[in-house]
């Protein structure tokens, strides 16, 4: 049997306890020895049916999600669990190169290099008819994510049976690939999945030029939004919150107009009623707030803290989007019923409508990208080879001393 | 006058939270916050103000909650109130006294309370955005103006409420009652009102399955009116108690499921929307499919978790209950991404292309479409048998009420 080295996540109740309790010591642990992180030689993945092609990742980003999973961030009362299947071969961030092709795939050839739409939804798993979400374009809310022709998964990344961007072959169904011209370095390319959460999160807000609008968090996802906010065109106002410096530097290259530094409740509070020129209301107990302030605020932090910041600092009526698979958490919501603001959650993407065209977020953002319409500039990747995905790992609990906004892995 | 007064008098909060544990009347007793006491003749804060003399006064669930201390100490609102209060702001009653600018009421006027201390009855002459939209719960300046903090009468220390046989209040907060409106029929208009805005604003599509999460005053209320303005759509209502269940079948609901257990309700919710239970590994069952829209009434942690589940990809929950807020489980809110949209309180609302109050379309919805909603009337009280009254909301099971009333000589 051929075989292939892979980073993947293989749950295990004793290793978990183990790592939770050495983590509280040294973060390490969770890549280390004890942990649910494997390294090691595994089976290559084998084509599924003849519409699907063998792949070899050359550039595969990690995602906050795999991080999440890697740190033990989940709880033991989240649902997804059922959309997943284990061992998970993780990295669903890829750019890669065709290595085979099955018989009922046209148009693609071994040598190309493409760009992975990672959901597993109705199509990659033969089912058909196609469910209501599938039909309306909305992949991403698939219904079928434990049924049909794969073991459960959400996506490439989260299950046993495609391999991942962490290992060094995966299988992709023909609809999950999107060739690359020439002139895309894939530097760009493995951004594609990050700027297209953006992009279907910032679509979802239904931004006006007038609109004021909070991105909390300048990592990879905010400044998504912020780049994507732009290329569509919209000339909003973005008030950010950075953590580090670098982050701020890049969320203003992104487009954002104003960012502040990550400070204390009140002083972001009380800065920012200043800037709507309300009064800011406060008791003892209570995280201050104002009447007025954002049309539109998006959280991609996703604490109970900053949630609770997004519904104090949003007027009334105003929209609050909770991006990305944030673990649950309590928040004060008091202000959503009062201020009447929609809280609505958005993850990932599909079919996108864009200058009123309805087309696949890859392809819409392949146009941005020829159009000149985001300068991906201010989105370097780090990247590491795969053996050194303790280094890789480790730069992104440090992101003040490496200042990384995107690592990835890089295979030769 | 004699009134019901609470007083934020932390020792007496505390020593009835911890007694509460044992017995819900140590809200009530000795050492409650809680007291029936004398306190001064009502005072027109300013000259465009008028006093009603009280009819009746219903117990909202907010006056529930400060007399049984429930909430938590984070709750940002609390930076818009002042002490004490005399609660009760479902008023019904006559103009009893108008000060000396008065130019649009009179005395023997029979009204109800339109309760937001906004702009106008502050004395600003200048509103703010939302009340210069008529959207008075939302006003910029509840802590500004002529009268001390507070969002409507019972919260202000200065604008007592119906916990009182008089009630001050400005005169735009007085919608005169028409004739052929009993005051049972009038003392509604403010709970209805809830309903009508979140439904309004919130419409459900035409023939959608629509789920009331929780049988109270405000659920009851939704039921009536999606059966009244919204004939095809199919309404599901989860209930707590017997009684309700008999309300809601009455109002409209064609089907009604019991509180808990959370699965039964995912469960039927999956029958009658022709969807499949998923259920996974970890934490609750949740629905491919579901319903578009949920009024959730509860808007408790348990309410939202449940409501998460049994709505369809990219539904609507639209809460008008005011929980405590708590963990829950909100994983389907990305995963299916749904929203999660507040309605607060009412004012004035678009109804067949017309802006109105929504007292004043619901007294038109009374008089010409003959809906009457006074079933949900269970219980009146004389303010001296406060205890009963609190009482008999605290345990609506064995009491069978849902809403109490406060009931002074005509």
């Amino acid at each position: 049997m051929r075989t292939m080295k892979a980073l993947y996540f293989k749950p295990d109740l004793h290793r978990a306890i183990a790592t939770k309790l050495l983590s509280r010591f040294d973060k390490a642990a969770y890549w280390g020895k004890a942990s649910l992180l494997r390294f090691g030689e595994v089976p290559r993945p084998a084509l599924p049916s003849p519409e699907w092609a063998m792949l070899k990742p050359r550039l595969s980003g990690i995602c906050g999600s795999d991080l999440a999973a890697i740190t033990l961030k989940g709880s033991l009362d989240n649902p997804i669990s059922s959309f997943v299947s284990l061992p998970m071969f993780l990295g669903h961030e890829i750019v890669a190169e065709i290595v085979e092709t099955g018989e009922a795939v046209e148009g693609l050839c071994p040598g190309q290099r493409v760009a992975v739409y990672p959901i597993l939804y109705c199509v990659p798993r033969a089912i058909s008819p196609l469910c209501p979400s599938c039909q309306a374009g909305e992949f991403h809310l698939c219904w079928n994510f434990a049924e049909g022709a794969l073991p459960p998964g959400q996506c490439i990344g989260v299950n046993n049976r495609t391999g991942g961007g962490f290992s060094e072959y995966l299988v992709a169904h023909k609809s999950q690939l999107f060739p690359l011209p020439d002139w895309m370095p894939d530097a760009h390319a493995v951004l594609f999945d990050p700027l297209c959460v953006g992009l279907h999160a910032a679509l979802m807000a239904r931004l006006a030029d007038s609109d004021t609008v909070l991105v909390v968090g300048s990592g990879i996802i905010g400044l998504s939004i912020i780049l994507m906010i732009r290329a569509l065109g919209k000339k909003s106002r973005i008030y950010a919150i950075a953590r580090y410096d670098f982050q701020r530097e890049r969320a203003l290259r992104c487009g954002a107009d104003t960012v502040l530094a990550e400070a204390s409740d009140a002083m972001l509070s009380a800065e920012l009623a200043r800037e709507f020129g309300t009064r800011l209301y406060r008791s003892r107990f209570v995280k201050p707030f104002f009447m007025g302030g954002f049309d539109a605020a998006f959280d991609c932090v996703g604490s109970g803290a900053t949630l609770h910041q997004c519904i104090r600092w949003t007027r009334h009526r105003g929209r609050v989007i909770l991006v990305g698979a944030s673990p649950s958490r309590r928040f004060e919501w008091s202000l959503l019923y009062w201020k009447e603001i929609r809280l609505a959650g958005s993850i990932s993407y599909a079919m996108e409508t864009i200058d009123g065209a309805r087309m696949h977020a890859f392809d819409a953002l392949m146009h941005l990208l020829r159009d000149g319409r985001v300068d991906l500039g201010p989105l370097s990747v780090q990247t590491y080879p795969l053996e050194e995905y303790r280094k890789a790992l480790d730069s992104l609990l440090h992101k003040g001393r490496d200042q990384p906004v995107k690592v990835a892995f890089e295979f030769r | 006058m004699k009134a019901l007064v609470v007083d934020l008098d932390i020792p007496r909060i505390v020593v009835s939270k911890i007694l509460g544990f044992f017995s819900p009347r140590a809200y009530l007793g000795r050492w409650a916050a809680l007291r029936y006491r004398d306190v001064p003749d009502v005072e027109l804060p300013a000259d465009d103000w008028v006093v009603i003399k009280v009819r009746y006064c219903g117990i909202c669930g907010s006056d529930y909650n400060q007399v049984f201390a429930v909430g938590n100490w984070d709750n940002p609102m609390t930076s818009l109130i002042s002490f004490p209060q005399i609660l009760g702001h479902e008023v019904v009653g006559t103009i009893d006294r108008v000060g000396p600018a008065v130019k649009g009421r009179r005395v023997g006027e029979r009204v109800v309370l339109n309760p937001w201390l906004s702009c106008g009855p502050r004395g600003f002459e200048e509103l703010c955005p939302s009340c210069r939209a008529g959207n008075f719960s939302r006003c910029y300046n509840f802590h500004k103006g002529i009268i001390p903090p507070g969002i409507h009468t019972g919260n202000s220390s200065k604008a007592t409420g119906g916990f009182a046989p008089f009630v001050p209040a400005h005169e735009s907060m007085c919608i005169p009652v028409p004739e052929g409106i009993s005051d049972e029929q009038a003392v509604l208009a403010d709970p209805f009102s809830v309903s009508l805005h979140a439904i309004l604003n919130f419409p459900p599509g035409p023939r959608d399955i629509v789920v009331v999460y929780g049988c109270g005053t405000l659920g009851l209320l939704a039921v009536a009116i999606l059966k009244e303005l919204y004939p095809e759509v199919r309404i599901v209502a989860v209930y707590r108690y017997e009684h309700q269940k008999a309300l809601a079948e009455r109002f409209g609901a064609s089907e009604t499921i019991p509180w808990r257990p959370a699965r039964a309700i995912i469960a039927r919710i999956a029958e009658c929307a022709g969807a499949d239970v998923l259920v996974p590994k970890a934490g609750k069952p949740m629905l491919n499919g579901g319903v578009q829209t949920i009024y959730d009434s509860v808007g408790t942690a348990e309410s939202m978790e449940v409501g998460l589940r049994i709505c369809d990809y990219r539904a609507r929950i639209v809460v008008t209950g005011v929980g405590t807020p708590k963990r829950f489980e909100w994983t389907p809110l990305y995963f299916k991404e749904v929203s999660i949209i507040g309605s607060n309180a009412f004012g004035m609302e678009d109804f067949q292309g017309e802006r109105k109050h929504a007292m004043e379309i619901y007294f038109d919805m009374v008089r010409h479409r003959a809906v009457d909603v006074t079933p949900i009337l269970t219980h009146r009280f004389g303010i001296e048998h406060y205890e009963d009254a609190f009482l008999a909301c605290w345990d609506q099971g064995k009491s069978g009420a849902v809403k109490v009333l406060f009931e002074y000589p005509g």
